[in-house]
């Protein structure tokens, strides 16, 4: 992409500089300047040690045109029992696909200017986040004041749709909870067209505030899905987030939780499915920085064929966030003898009466569980598919949001190895 | 005509022979029980005819109603109708018990010839037989023996076994980890399925069980083969002497 040299001409650096004049000057003239410090990484990167981004690196991402949405694109993304369904193309609102946008929400391409971005966390380090930054044309504000809650779940659906070139794109989803206030926001990312995404979402919660999150990676096999996660709670909140990747070649989720006040909880995990040579790479920090606060991190992937995955996780115990109760899981299924998984769990804790644990496990489907199911007449294909399944149950059960765990779900047994194997029944656990 | 029928059966696994041959005939409606101390080869020999593919059969033969199970994938034979109570039956998270189960009635019904059991159908069948064992229903609301107390676990597997009507079931240890109370129910579960074209064979450690499901034949297991059948005072007699008094007339045999 961007290795601006002076004879050479980079298209994003072209459009960022076109956006520059129309909103966020110095914020994305100073992004677009670490992006070009930091450069692709290499493997040689620590934070992208697993990732091979050669491919991408080599590829001239093309800022992306303008499109909408067709229905038929649109219907099989959506999720049953959520309210508005807020439709991007490209990085910009698609107002003929959308519904009515609610009260609480904003679009921020007319707010680009007021709006503090990355207010959350950085990410400096990290050129995607940067690129984000830099790039950012539109996205969601949702405010929802104290004591409130949203009616239904917001749904955010973003398409990537080329015109033959590959193209570059992002959005961003700010969610600022008040005190006592509570939302359910999913964003679903699809588009079948050679594409570098970088959805970045911001969470601020306060006190005792209620979040749900799910962001369902839905691309085909050419998009690069680079994205962030950030979130800042206050004294007593909860932050349940998911992220559910059946689809794209590279999919990577930073994830970064600051656990501010007393007492708040945050759970993020993850669900992958692997797929010829797909990636998935998360890599999440939790920083429990007050007393009495709790965190739960899993993540599971199955992978078949040459996929991949890559969980790198670090638990950041604050001096004096003692009674610190943090737990962190990462679970890999293999099921090809070419795939492969790393996992590296990282402690750094400066308070006494703390409890962490961490526990990585990467293995083949259970012998006995299947001899067991197969000698009780099930055939070998449906007992291999229902302990796929099982495998994928554990995480889909964690997510509190009903109407999300069925779509979850069928999801999943849409693309699960073996599943024509299983009816729909398997879900009604 | 028998219905099972082991002749000179080796097992080994990863080198080491297990069983040594094993002859053993059960014609329908009897009840065999084999004895033996830990190690003498008895879960291997369950293992083994419900079709696990860890141990490698280096002679002989096993046949269900003629049939050569050796050839049969563990499915197959369940089908045929080979059930095996295990030991200790397999916790499965996520995999819902009553979807597991219709999909082994149906799979069985199939080969039967009989049409797949519709959701009602199912449900009333899962209730009454439930009710064989004194299993609570909404055990059955979990997944597979996920969360389940080692006798309920025992009595689930019980209940499979009438669920799936199979035509020589194999009991191992089922008995162990009961407590007197849940070996009656257990029992009884197992009496209520005798039947004229059912065959058993009921591994044991200990006599206790054979109270309750009382056998036609004992044998007596040891370092892989059989080395003594009798009748159901064989069994007495092994509870009152151990099995070294079994141990040092085989090796005086000897």
């Amino acid at each position: 992409m961007c290795s601006k040299t002076l004879d050479q001409a980079c298209p994003l650096c072209d459009a960022i500089e076109v956006l520059a004049e129309r909103s966020m000057r110095e914020r994305r003239m100073e992004a677009c300047e670490r992006w070009h410090n930091i450069g692709w990484p290499s493997r040689r990167s620590e934070a992208f040690r697993y990732c091979n981004l050669k491919p991408a690196a080599e590829t001239a991402w093309q800022p992306a045109p303008n499109a909408s949405a067709e229905a038929s694109e649109l219907e099989p993304l959506s999720i049953p029992g959520t309210g508005a369904r807020l439709v991007f193309v490209n990085g910009r609102f698609d107002a003929d696909a959308s519904a009515a946008i609610p009260s609480e929400v904003q679009l921020l391409s007319s707010i680009l200017n007021e709006t503090e971005l990355d207010r959350v966390a950085k990410f400096d380090d990290d050129p995607f986040a940067q690129l984000s930054t830099a790039m950012v044309e539109d996205g969601v504000l949702i405010e929802i004041p104290d004591g409130q809650e949203l009616a239904e779940p917001i749904h955010i659906v973003h398409l990537s749709k080329a015109n033959g070139e590959p193209i570059a794109s992002t959005l961003r989803v700010i969610i600022r909870l008040g005190r006592d206030a509570k939302a359910c926001v999913l964003e679903t990312w699809a588009g079948d067209c050679p594409a570098l995404v970088m959805p970045m979402t911001e969470v601020e919660l306060d006190e005792n505030a209620h979040c749900d999150h799910a962001r369902l990676v839905e691309h085909g096999d050419g998009v690069w899905h680079m994205g962030g996660v950030a979130s800042r709670q206050g004294a007593g909140s909860t932050f349940e987030s998911v992220v559910l990747t059946v689809g794209g070649h590279t999919v990577r989720t930073i994830a970064h939780s600051s656990l501010d006040g007393e007492g708040a909880h945050a759970a993020v995990r993850g669900f992958g499915i692997g797929d010829e040579h797909r990636h998935i790479d998360s890599r999440l920090r939790v920083d429990h920085m007050s007393p009495n606060c709790t965190s739960r991190e899993i993540f599971k992937h199955l992978l078949p064929d040459h996929s991949t995955s890559a969980f790198t996780a670090r638990i950041y115990v604050n001096e004096g966030a003692h009674g610190t109760d943090a737990v962190q899981t990462s679970r890999n299924l293999l099921l090809s003898d070419t795939a492969k998984a790393w996992s590296r769990p990282e402690l750094e804790i400066y308070a006494d009466d703390v409890k962490c644990t961490h526990g990585a496990t990467t293995g083949e489907i259970d012998p006995g569980g299947l001899f067991y199911l197969r000698a009780r007449g099930v055939p070998e294909a449906t007992a291999r598919a229902l302990l796929a399944w099982a495998f994928a149950a554990e995480v889909i059960n964690e997510v509190p949001v009903e109407s999300l765990r069925t779509h979850l779900a069928s999801r999943i047994l849409a693309q699960l190895p073996g599943a024509e194997a299983l009816d729909e029944g398997v879900v009604s656990l | 005509m028998s219905l099972l029928q082991i002749k000179n059966l080796h097992a080994s696994v990863e080198g080491i022979e297990i069983l040594k041959g094993i002859d053993l005939e059960i014609r329908p409606g009897e009840v065999h029980s084999i004895m033996g101390p830990n190690g003498s080869g008895k879960s291997t020999l369950s293992r083994v005819i419900a079709g696990e593919e860890t141990y490698e059969i280096t002679e002989g033969s096993v046949t269900l109603g003629g049939k050569d199970l050796l050839d049969m994938d563990p499915e197959e034979r369940a089908r045929e109708g080979i059930f095996l109570a295990f030991q200790y039956p397999v916790e499965i998270p996520g995999v819902s018990t009553k979807y597991f189960l219709r999909t082994a009635v149906n799979a069985i019904r199939a080969h039967r010839g009989l049409d797949e059991l519709d959701a009602y159908g199912f449900l009333k069948l899962v209730k009454e037989k439930a009710a064989w064992v004194e299993l609570d229903p909404s055990l059955l609301d979990r997944p597979v023996n996920d969360g389940f107390s080692g006798g309920e676990k025992k009595r689930a597997e019980i209940f499979q076994m009438a669920m799936l009507e199979p035509t020589m079931c194999i009991l191992d240890e089922t008995d162990s980890g009961l407590d007197i109370d849940a070996l009656r129910i257990v029992a009884d579960g197992v009496n209520q399925q005798r039947s004229s074209e059912r065959g058993f064979l009921v591994i044991t450690h200990y006599q206790r069980l054979l109270e309750y499901i009382v056998p036609d034949m004992v044998h007596v297991l040891l370092d892989g083969r059989i080395v003594r059948s009798g009748g159901k005072e064989l069994a007495l007699e092994l509870e009152e002497k151990g099995y070294s008094w079994i141990e040092q007339e085989v090796a005086a045999g000897a």
